[in-house]
């Protein structure tokens, strides 16, 4: 208890590293939170994606606080939803004892200068048999009416408006996400489209249900320019998630990649550095054949044709690390103490080796082991990513490095989606940057001759 | 009267840490002559380094405060600007030799280059001419003029010391301040280098301020006497009354805690430690220390002179005052008080050092009387006769290799050692460093492997042992060390540093642990004892490290010690009290001691026997009073020689030292290992045959040739 109280109170003369330890503090609570809040199968399934994860996020959608800088809005999402409506407005008429009519208006307010992104309509119905027959118009708030859809549905059916070639034809070709918000007049009119008129707009549902008890339900979704707190990419999904999971894998991976080498290549120099001889030179010559082999073709090459799943890239980047060239600095600190008198004084009263090696040579150069080990976070965690971005990280699990690699793949930047690129990369900055701080403090702290400068 | 060399006035050095505001030099006043040599002398930690510094502004960046004035031949320095002094004074006028500056010589440029850089760099000669005057100096301090184009790794440790000091000598300096000149040197070499201190003094008339903690060592070349306490002044008089007679308590005790080999005195130890400078106390500095203490000393005492020039700052002679001018009067003025040097006043809290196994009277002459002195400590001392230790023909070679697998030679570490070590007896091996005296310690503690020989201990063959017995063997001997700190492990507390080596030989009751730590820390006098086991090494003072190691090595209850020079890295007021610790444990415990020293003149304080080893193997053994009254072998004359006592009339006479540099343990000379050095040498017989043991006086063994006839002990 002393000991974190004195620890504290060193660290606490450090800015820095009050900040990166905030930071860090930050961090490891998104990462609690991501795992309660979003349990790891269900984010991958998230993560996965499908229309029927997403169907109601709009794609390539802006983060929905990039509103808040803009004077021109970007409409955000609207879903209207038969099941909310009162059952009032539902006008129902029994035409058999079977087959029953309902009509009912979905409305909603369309407030904003840009034109949605998409809209779709989704229709479920629960027949069993005798498929419901379905009629959906279009009302301006002008109160022309135009029909978009009449048909027969299955139980579940999704009616792409924005897609459907025939009502765009209809609308003199041009995309119906922007006809169906002209105003009275207006056309297409070179590149530039007529304002967007705003106001109160309706969705006219009739339905003829064949089959007692049958009901219809209807949700238009108009999608808008905006999402969330993090936006969406090309598969509709949630960045958020990607952002959210990003954050314990980076650490996860960091940490014990970290942790695995640095605690292995210091226990493997102790020994060569004690003991000397043919273990002190087998330990140098490994080292030395590895320093000289390229780490990322290596990773590229396992990952190609091998697996790339988090857990060998994290085992490979663990391997090649522990005969890094941190061996030879670990084993010039240990030959130093090695020859401290203190040493032969516990020879003399009959330590053993390996009591020798891990009760006395390693408590004594272990702090300084504490700022490289934290520094070495980031390499790693910037190592995954960038495999991550060559598109060799696991494909299943949201990372950050995917998420970028995503974005490179789309032209995200070509497309203005710059949130798309800087979300994560700011998440890998920001990581970095908190255990490179705290990894600098900690070194003036515990290396004597940093201290006070 | 000419214009005096050196004035200072109200110098004031401090320095901002991290803890405060340290106050390293704080009101010191010094004059000094052309041809003086001061030396300044003090603990550890009481300014005389910062003092030094100051003079020549080599100031680290922290300084808080550095005023005062400095007048050098009548110019103050102290008001000239960083680069007038660096370019007019510094080198030029005063010059300095640092503390191991010898090992700080740039390996890659040859040593006279090094040496005539001043030249080059302060008076813009050529490089041509730089180099002919750096032969010149070369000469001066007796150095080859070949070693001018030498790196520093080809010279030994003396030739890099006399570089060094024609390096400062090289510009004429009107003053050399000398920072512990000789405290990494050997004996012989030691010696060699006060005599070229002495030589330059006479030949130039140059001066020096001369820093050391050694007291003995400034008596071969002072004039005065400058002591330093907590950052003051406290005494300063002329060499003749200050090595006879100080005045200052503190000087006072600082001498009697010097050994000598020559005077048979009691030594004494200062209890406690310098006071922090970081808040000085009011009133004398010294006060909390002093056996004296008066009510007046709660305020701080002036500088008291004296009408012989002799100042000291201490109320005990407030009312001498200026009027007393010799030693004699100052005692009569005095006597109710405090003085009647040398012997040291009795005061409760006094501590003497008896000499060890004193016999009724120094045996000067015939060896009758030695072996009366033997047969009377053998009955002081019993239990001795029971041979505990005892090795045969002991070698101890390393093997050299060359790429790899090519044997290239042997080290020849320990070649050919015999001796026998009774129960309760302490053994001095004496050597200068090199000679394989830890080589052999080692090998007899089981860290080093024998080449050939054995190793009894107890019934015990070292040499045969398995890795079980091994354990038990070593649990009888116990190792202190040269550096205490470095002996402790910094990272453990007091508490675990002494369970280790229990838990590693199998005492698992945290209990019994308990116990013997509490038992132990109370024998070496570390009380209380609660107050010690939770703390770390670095919080302790050498002496105290030193007694946590002594206590490290007799938890396990050992039947020896194994001593390494214990007391060499500890400050001199310190070293009579760790050495009195061992000796009561010693005898409490009746231990067997082998003590490794190249300090000859604490050895006497401390073993019955002394060998003395000179290149791997022992030349001369004795017992200790044996050795000292009459030594036998030309090298241990050459060593005992060497070893000065404080004595004003050091300075006036050169030693005797052998020339030459110890041999090679790799090559040894044929013959006896000294021939090379020796003044005494036979020709044809010396460097040809290895001489064997003769023993001309009963118990004293000598491996010379000089001595082939009067082998009585033998016949």
């Amino acid at each position: 208890m002393k000991r974190i109280q004195r620890a504290w109170a060193a660290l606490r003369r450090y800015p820095s590293a009050v900040v990166a330890l905030g930071v860090i503090g930050v961090l490891l609570l998104t990462s609690l939170w991501a795992a309660v809040s979003l349990p790891l199968p269900y984010a991958i399934r998230l993560w996965r994606g499908s229309d029927a994860v997403w169907e109601e996020a709009p794609k390539n959608a802006a983060p929905a606080w990039t509103n808040f800088f803009r004077s021109d809005k970007l409409p955000e999402t609207i879903i209207a939803r038969s099941e909310t409506l009162e059952p009032s407005l539902v006008k129902t008429e029994a035409v058999s004892a079977t087959v029953t009519k309902s009509s009912y208006d979905l409305v909603f307010e369309y407030p904003y200068n840009k034109y949605p992104n998409e809209i779709n309509i989704f229709l479920e119905s629960d027949h069993l048999q005798l498929k419901s027959q379905v009629t959906l118009s279009w009302v301006r708030p002008d109160g022309r009416v135009l029909p978009l859809f009449q048909n027969a549905i299955a139980q579940s059916f999704r009616y792409p408006v924005s897609g459907d070639a025939k009502l765009r034809r209809t609308l003199g070709n041009v995309v119906p996400t922007m006809a169906l918000f002209f105003p009275v007049g207006g056309t297409m009119d070179g590149v530039t489209p007529p304002p967007v008129q705003k106001g109160e707009y309706r969705l006219r549902v009739e339905t003829l249900t064949f089959e007692a008890g049958t009901t219809v339900d209807v949700r238009l979704v108009v999608y808008g320019q905006v999402y969330g707190l993090a936006g969406t990419d090309h598969m509709r999904r949630d960045l958020l998630v990607g952002l959210l999971w990003g954050t314990p894998i980076a650490l996860m991976f960091g940490l014990i990649a970290a942790c695995g080498t640095s605690v292995l290549t210091f226990v493997i120099a102790a020994i060569g550095a004690y003991k000397g001889g043919w273990i002190d030179a087998m330990i140098q010559r490994t080292c030395e054949v590895n320093l000289m082999l390229p780490a990322l073709p290596i990773l590229i090459m396992i990952a190609t044709f091998y697996s790339a799943t988090i857990m060998t890239v994290l085992g490979i980047l663990i391997l090649l690390g522990i005969f890094g060239a941190q061996i030879k600095t670990n084993r010039a600190m240990f030959l130093q103490v090695k020859n401290a008198p203190y040493i032969e004084a516990a020879r003399a009263y009959g330590a053993k080796d390996s009591r020798i090696i891990f009760r006395y040579l390693i408590p004594r150069v272990a702090p300084t082991l504490i700022p490289g080990f934290v520094a070495a976070v980031p390499a790693l965690v910037f190592t995954e990513a960038s495999l991550a971005v060559l598109g060799l990280g696991d494909p299943s699990l949201p990372t950050w490095g995917k998420m970028l690699n995503d974005a490179y793949a789309n032209g995200a930047l070509y497309q203005g989606q710059y949130y798309w690129v800087v979300e994560p990369a700011v998440m890998l900055i920001i990581t970095g940057l908190a255990f490179s701080m705290l990894g600098y403090a900690l070194d003036r702290i515990l290396n004597p001759r940093l201290r006070g400068q | 009267m000419a214009e005096r060399l050196l004035q200072v006035r109200d110098l004031r050095l401090y320095f901002r840490t991290a803890r405060g505001v340290v106050q390293a030099v704080d009101g010191v006043n010094l004059d000094m002559d052309s041809n003086e040599a001061v030396a300044v002398i003090g603990e550890s930690g009481c300014g005389k380094t910062s003092f030094i510094r100051g003079l020549l502004r080599l100031l680290p960046r922290n300084v808080h405060t550095f005023t005062g004035s400095v007048l050098l031949r009548g110019t103050d320095i102290m008001a000239l600007s960083e680069e007038r002094f660096r370019s007019e004074v510094r080198w030029i006028r005063m010059s300095m030799v640092a503390q191991a500056a010898m090992n700080a010589l740039n390996p890659v440029l040859r040593v006279g280059e090094q040496v005539a850089e001043p030249l080059v760099v302060h008076q813009g000669l050529s490089k041509k001419e730089a180099l002919r005057q750096a032969a010149e100096v070369f000469k001066l301090v007796g150095v080859s003029t070949d070693f001018l184009s030498r790196y520093a790794f080809e010279l030994s440790g003396g030739m890099r010391q006399r570089a060094i000091i024609a390096m400062a000598l090289i510009t004429k300096p009107d003053l050399v301040v000398l920072d512990e000149p000789t405290s990494a040197l050997d004996m012989l070499t030691q010696a060699n280098i006060m005599n070229v201190l002495k030589g330059i003094k006479r030949d130039l008339q140059q001066s020096f301020i001369f820093i050391t903690h050694d007291v003995s060592t400034t008596s071969e070349l002072s004039d005065r006497g400058v002591v330093m306490y907590a950052g003051h002044i406290v005494e300063i008089s002329s060499a003749a009354q200050f090595y006879l007679d100080p005045f200052h308590p503190y000087s006072r005790k600082l001498m009697a805690s010097v050994p000598s080999l020559e005077v048979k005195k009691e030594l004494e130890f200062i209890r406690g430690q310098p006071p922090s400078l970081l808040n000085p106390p009011t009133g004398c500095r010294f006060a909390e220390r002093c056996h004296l203490r008066m009510d007046v000393c709660a305020q701080e005492p002036p500088m008291f002179s004296f009408e012989d020039g002799r100042q000291v700052k201490c109320w005990l002679y407030e009312h001498a005052g200026s009027r007393v001018p010799s030693a004699a009067a100052a005692t009569v003025v005095t006597a109710g008080v405090v003085h009647g040097a040398p012997v040291a006043p009795s005061g409760p809290d006094r501590v003497v050092m008896p000499t060890r196994a004193q016999p009724p009277a120094a045996p000067s002459g015939p060896p009758s009387q030695t072996a009366g002195a033997a047969a009377v400590k053998d009955k002081a001392m019993p239990g001795a006769g029971d041979v505990l230790l005892s090795v045969k023909d002991l070698r101890t070679w390393f093997e050299l290799r060359r790429l790899v697998f090519a044997r290239a030679g042997y080290v020849k570490a320990v070649d050919g050692v015999t001796f026998d070590l009774h129960r309760g007896e302490t053994l001095a091996i004496v050597g200068e460093s090199g000679s394989g005296k830890t080589s052999l310690l080692r090998t007899v503690l089981g860290l080093y492997k024998a080449t050939s020989g054995q190793i009894l201990f107890d019934g015990m063959d070292l040499r045969a042992l398995k890795p079980q017995q091994m354990r038990t063997y070593r649990q009888e001997l116990g190792y202190i060390q040269q550096d205490p700190y470095g002996a402790l492990p910094p990272f453990l507390t007091i508490r675990s540093i002494l369970a280790e080596p229990m838990k590693v030989n199998g005492i698992r009751s945290a209990q019994e642990r308990n116990d013997r730590i509490e038992q132990v820390l109370e024998e070496v006098k570390l009380t209380p004892v609660a107050d010690f086991v939770s703390k770390f090494p670095h919080m302790l003072s050498g002496g105290q490290q030193q007694r946590v190691v002594i206590a490290r090595a007799m938890i396990l209850r050992p039947k020896m010690i194994a001593a390494d020079e214990p007391v060499s890295m500890l400050d001199a007021s310190v070293r009579v009290e760790v050495l009195r610790l061992l000796r009561q444990i010693q005898s409490a415990h009746d231990l067997a001691v082998i003590y490794i020293t190249h300090d000859l003149s604490t050895v006497r304080h401390f073993s019955e026997k002394i060998f003395i080893m000179y290149a791997a193997k022992t030349v001369e053994k004795a017992p200790t009073e044996a050795l000292i009254a009459r030594h036998l072998h030309p090298y241990s004359k050459a060593l005992l020689a060497a070893i000065p006592d404080p004595d004003p009339e050091n300075a006036k006479k050169m030693r005797v030292v052998p020339g030459g540099e110890p041999p090679s343990l790799v090559h040894p000379p044929s013959g006896c290992r000294f021939h090379p050095r020796c003044a005494e040498i036979i020709p044809g017989l010396c460097d040809v045959t290895e001489p064997p043991v003769f023993m001309p006086y009963p118990e004293h063994e000598v491996e010379c040739w000089l001595f082939r006839d009067g082998d009585k002990g033998n016949a």
